[in-house]
């Protein structure tokens, strides 16, 4: 894997704003939107955050996770049902 | 896309990932008795698990609208089987988090690692077994460049989740 300073270095080489997308279908689906200029404060940032904080934020975003997979298991069954496949299961219910 | 839009657009999305979208950050007043650097790695490891779910959902997302690429409709249904494979280990690792709050020893961090390799499996069979015969090889290399951030997310999670201390 790339070290931090090699992706500061890369990114050192990048000018401007950049969308991270695919387009498919003449439909940008974006990935990232993000300017560099932010990224590289994100990788140079040395924050504190307190413990009570930390445990928030982390449930938070298990939650959040949790979220996004359901709704992919969703979208995957509702194209499996057009094809005329059984859905899979949710392994929560 | 052309391929250096797709290199910078995948080193962007490593940074993003690798660095926990801002994750490098050090925890204060945590308590005694509980490791600093164990709570550390959950705090990033739960913001790779958030990055992993949006990730996959915007790859499945993807691959509904690459649906007319799909040589048949056999390869199609399986890339969807497996990629909803992949999203029910995704939920089974979200429970079990959920199931043991304020909890980060050897044992969860093992088992995260586990579900991390279960996603990374399903993932790449899905890509085998129908996405990698997509048509139009520009979209084809769209969709292998999500993959590979994805993939990159899977082993920052693994590597997250080594039990602090080498136990």
């Amino acid at each position: 894997m790339m070290s931090k300073q090699s992706l500061v270095d890369t990114l050192n080489n990048v000018t401007g704003d950049i969308q991270l997308g695919m387009t498919v279908g003449g439909i940008v689906i974006p990935i990232v939107i993000g300017g560099v200029k932010q990224i590289k404060a994100w990788l140079n940032e040395k924050g504190e955050i307190e413990f009570s904080v930390a445990l928030d934020t982390g449930n938070q975003d298990i939650a959040a996770g949790l979220q996004s997979f359901k709704d992919t298991l969703a979208t995957v069954n509702d194209e499996l049902v057009k094809e005329g496949k059984d859905p899979l299961p949710d392994p929560s219910v | 896309m052309k391929i250096k839009s797709i290199v910078t657009s995948l080193t962007l999305s490593i940074v993003l990932i690798f660095s926990g979208c801002h994750r490098q950050v050090v925890v204060k007043d945590v308590p005694t008795g509980v490791s600093v650097q164990a709570v550390e790695n959950w705090y990033a490891a739960d913001g790779v698990y958030k990055d992993l779910g949006d990730l996959t959902k915007q790859l499945v997302n993807a691959t509904v609208q690459l649906k007319p690429e799909f040589p048949d409709n056999n390869s199609y249904v399986k890339t969807m089987q497996g990629f909803g494979q992949a999203a029910q280990v995704g939920i089974q690792a979200g429970n079990y988090l959920q199931s043991v709050p304020r909890t980060w020893d050897g044992n969860v961090a093992n088992k995260v690692g586990v579900y991390a390799d279960q996603i990374q499996m399903q993932i790449n069979m899905a890509i085998n077994d129908g996405l990698s015969h997509v048509k139009d090889s520009e979209k084809k290399r769209a969709i292998m460049t999500l993959t590979a951030s994805i993939n990159t997310a899977i082993k920052v999670a693994i590597a997250l989740n080594k039990p602090v201390g080498g136990q």
